[in-house]
């Protein structure tokens, strides 16, 4: 079954999700913080008219900030509500996006490929960019290695920290 | 030669020449003091000449006598006349010394003098007194050539012919002598004569009268009368008578005159004559000493005269001189003093004389105070030429090189704009790609319509059906299978109604994400157009931004399956064409700003689109439940008609129940028709408003290449202004150089 991977760069590591997941990119930025939030919560952001939640994928991958907010990109993800349609299709299953409109601060976009599934690989074991629940696989493409976020996992731990800060 | 020399020539030209006349007529004077004191001396010696030849007369008389008779008395007497010529002699030598005569007669003269002694000698011995007379008549002829010989000198003043008639009266007293002496002698022989002799004597005679009544004989009043009184006096008479006496006894002889008494008598007449001369001579004398010192006087007079007209002309001539020289010079210093002062124009001629001098100086002085103004205006605007040609250089540079700016910006910009041309032009093809995908929704809503229209046409049937269930279950006693047959065909009908919804559903939601996704396109077309309408510098960020809507529009096409793959390949294409335009820049801001009025036209209307398919979403998904529910329902009569006939009353009232459903259902899906037509209206109105987009597009790509055009014309003014401005800069340097040459020029003179 073909997949589509929408890629993009956290500083030179090359990350990506499934295009279906993917609500939209935005770049111009404008964010309200929420007080004495969780760092990964970076604040909410009006999409026309409606809020999204905006999480720093760097802080939430264990990165370093590298770039300032006006040159990152917001990655704007769909809703449970938005992909039961694919689900009912038999395609994204157990994939679990919540009731919210999340967006990931990113660095960088760069391409939408096509793939096959069983070119999605296990993440290798000597993989330490990114923490290994939250990967879905490895694609290898060309000389780059793509890393297939498990948006799932991530959302599960961001919500989870984030509750228990607020308990 | 200088004005000074020139007057004193002027001046002393007429003196020079006066002085000169001056000298002349002094020469003349002297000349005539000369010829005055030659004439005096010539006048001395002719008078001592006669004297000399009064005395030889009168020897020769005596002698002739002493030889006709020879007594001693006759020799005495002649002895004493010799005496006294001797001493008359010893004069006359002294006299021709100093006498103005030509050398020959003098010579002549003195040879015959010095005869004299051995005629003398010869005169005691002589028988015969003919040849001693003849000798004696040729001395004094010479001394009487002598005589002619000064009055023929060098004589002035008229008085030449009166010294003439000196000789005039010589002659006559030489033949009065001559006739004396013959006919004395005749007369004392007292013997007839040859008629040659007579003829001798009358000729002799004749002599004296004409010599001395001759009409060219002109002498002063007082002489001239002596003249007269002499012809007319006794003695001249008794000559005559004498005279006639013998012609008339020429032949006989006898004549019975004494001798004696007539030689006394024509002795007086001589010595009258001489007498007479003398007079003449004393008056000539002093007539010439007369002449020589009223010369003299003239000249004297002449000499002061000119000295005085010299002396005169001189003084005059140096205050003259004085006069017109001085101011001259001092004009002079006063200009050289200017002119070698190193240009100092503060200095004026102080002359002040009331002549053309001092007019010159006035008008030199206003002359020069105009230069000065002139030279301090100069001096000024020499300054200013030279600051202004120095910000004109300045500016000229500024020029030259805003206009090198100008022109390379230009060609940037000129490139650039080509690039957002064609960018705009791939901009309206995505419009078009677009509209069609509108119009491709537009179609879809039609045939959501329609299905629609069939979902109806089946609940009407399936409110007829029910109407029949409830009257079958009215009555009950037609049958099981009746209702059997007729729940089954409620069933197949209400599954079709499942069926038609959930693809009405399916492509509701389907129009939902597209008009969502055109919804997006637009917004990100606004921005992107705004983008453009912007600044140059943006373009690079709105190619930016379009790559990521092209990375959107992926996404879009992705979630949209296969619908979504023409979309796929435009949003590629808009990510290619955002590589290109990453350098393309350019304004387009009126274009630009239809475009945004038609794109939000078409955003509002899409919009719109939006909310109603959420509406006709909702609708078909309450159709959905309750269709469920009625199979479900269906279902449940189905089995409780086959399993219990109690319930037919039940189905009857559920059924009835499900008619006023149904109905609702239709009334529903009506609506959603009617919603459905609408939203195929209104994206008709998308389609239009893209379209319009799209040839606002057009037409901006047309602006942006007039731009284009207009910025090459641009670029080429500047380089024409470049141009200018280079030479503009050379020429202004060139006047800076000529300004401060001018400046220097003018700091020269002092004002």
């Amino acid at each position: 079954m073909n997949r589509k991977i929408a890629t993009f760069f956290m500083d030179s590591t090359l990350l990506g999700v499934d295009i279906l997941l993917v609500k939209e990119v935005n770049r111009n930025i404008t964010l309200t913080p929420i007080p004495d939030a969780n760092s990964t919560l970076r604040g909410l952001m009006n999409l026309r008219g409606k809020v999204v939640t905006v999480i720093d994928l760097n802080v939430c991958l264990n990165r370093p900030v590298t770039k300032a907010i006006e040159e990152c990109r917001l990655l704007i993800l769909k809703t449970d509500e938005e992909i039961v349609n694919y689900q009912n299709g038999g395609m994204l299953i157990g994939v679990k996006l919540g009731e919210d409109i999340i967006g990931f601060l990113i660095n960088q976009m760069a391409d939408v490929f096509e793939v096959q599934d069983e070119d999605i690989l296990q993440p290798p074991p000597n993989l330490t960019l990114v923490d290994k629940e939250l990967v879905e696989g490895v694609i290898k493409r060309g000389k780059q290695l793509v890393i297939l976020l498990n948006v799932t996992a991530i959302l599960d731990k961001v919500l989870s920290a984030s509750t228990k800060i607020e308990d | 030669m200088k004005i000074r020399h020139k007057i004193l020539l002027c001046i002393s030209l007429p003196a020079i020449i006066a002085i000169l006349l001056g000298i002349q007529y002094i020469r003349v004077q002297i000349d005539n003091t000369n010829t005055s004191h030659y004439m005096q001396n010539n006048i001395i010696m002719m008078a001592d000449t006669s004297d000399l030849v009064t005395s030889l007369q009168k020897e020769r008389g005596l002698s002739s006598l002493y030889i006709g008779n020879k007594i001693d008395t006759n020799r005495e007497n002649v002895e004493n006349q010799r005496k006294e010529t001797d001493k008359l002699l010893s004069i006359f030598n002294k006299s021709i010394i100093e006498s103005h005569v030509s050398k020959e007669p003098i010579d002549k003269a003195k040879s015959s003098v010095d005869k004299l002694d051995s005629l003398r000698a010869s005169v005691f011995n002589a028988e015969e007194s003919a040849s001693i007379l003849l000798q004696y008549t040729e001395i004094i002829r010479d001394l009487m050539g002598l005589i002619k010989a000064a009055v023929k000198g060098k004589t002035s003043f008229g008085l030449g012919k009166r010294m003439t008639n000196l000789t005039l009266l010589t002659e006559a007293q030489e033949n009065a002598a001559l006739f004396r002496g013959t006919l004395s002698g005749v007369l004392s022989a007292n013997k007839p004569i040859i008629e040659t002799r007579l003829e001798t004597l009358m000729n002799l005679r004749a002599g004296t009268i004409v010599n001395l009544t001759s009409p060219a004989l002109i002498l002063s009043d007082k002489t001239d009368e002596g003249v007269k009184s002499l012809i007319e006096s006794q003695d001249f008479k008794k000559m005559s008578e004498a005279f006639q006496t013998v012609i008339v006894k020429s032949k006989q002889g006898d004549y019975n005159i004494d001798a004696k008494d007539f030689f006394d008598t024509v002795t007086r007449i001589i010595s009258k004559i001489i007498e007479i001369q003398n007079e003449e001579k004393k008056i000539l004398l002093k007539e010439t000493s007369k002449i020589r010192n009223e010369s003299i006087k003239t000249i004297w007079l002449t000499i002061i005269f000119a000295l005085s007209i010299f002396i005169g002309f001189s003084i005059l001539t140096f205050f003259i001189v004085q006069g017109i020289i001085q101011p001259i010079n001092k004009t002079v210093l006063a200009l050289k003093d200017i002119a070698e002062g190193d240009g100092d124009l503060t200095k004026r001629i102080d002359v002040k004389y009331k002549d053309e001098l001092g007019e010159l100086a006035d008008w030199f002085n206003i002359f020069i105070k105009k230069i000065q103004a002139i030279i301090t205006e100069i001096r000024v605007n020499s300054q200013k030429l030279t600051s202004s040609s120095s910000s004109l250089s300045q500016v000229s540079n500024h020029l030259s090189s805003t206009a090198e700016e100008v022109k390379s910006q230009s060609y940037a910009l000129s490139s650039n704009a080509e690039h957002v041309s064609s960018h705009i032009s791939t901009v309206a093809a995505g419009a078009e790609e677009a509209s069609a995908s509108v119009i491709n929704i537009s179609q879809m809503t039609e045939k959501m319509s329609r299905t629609f229209q069939d979902v109806s046409q089946f609940a009407q049937k399936i409110v007829e059906n029910v109407k029949e269930v409830a009257l079958s279950s009215e009555n009950m006693s037609d049958g099981e299978t009746q209702i059997s047959a007729a729940v089954e065909e409620m069933t197949a009908s209400l599954n079709e109604v499942a069926k038609h919804t959930a693809e009405a559903n399916k492509i509701s939601k389907d129009a939902s994400i597209r008009t969502t996704g055109i919804n997006s396109r637009m917004d990100t077309l606004v921005k992107s157009s705004k983008q453009i309408g912007k600044i140059v510098g943006i373009i690079k960020n709105i190619a930016d931004k379009t790559d990521m809507l092209a990375l959107n529009a992926t996404i879009e096409a992705a979630g949209a399956g296969d619908a979504g793959k023409g979309f796929g390949v435009v949003a590629s294409e808009v990510k290619e064409l955002a590589r290109q335009s990453t350098e393309a820049t350019e304004e387009i801001s009126e274009q630009i700003e239809q475009i945004q009025k038609g794109i939000n036209e078409a955003v509002s209307a899409i919009e719109s689109i939006n909310h109603i398919i959420k509406d006709i979403a909702a609708i078909n998904e309450t159709i959905a439940a309750a269709v469920e529910e009625q199979s479900a329902t269906a279902n449940e009569i189905a089995k409780t008609i086959s399993a219990n006939v109690r319930t037919v009353k039940e189905v009857a009232s559920n059924a009835n129940e499900s008619s006023t459903l149904v109905a609702k259902i239709a009334q529903s899906i009506e609506q959603s028709s009617q919603t459905a037509m609408d939203v195929a209206r209104n994206v008709e109105e998308v389609a239009a408003g893209v379209n319009d987009v799209a040839k606002s597009t057009s037409e901006s790509a047309n602006g942006v290449k007039e731009i284009s055009n207009t910025i090459n014309k641009i670029s080429n003014a500047a380089k024409e202004s470049s141009k200018s401005a280079t030479q503009t800069d050379l020429s202004s340097a060139d006047l800076s150089r000529m300004a401060s040459l001018l400046s220097e020029l003018v700091a020269r003179f002092k004002i």
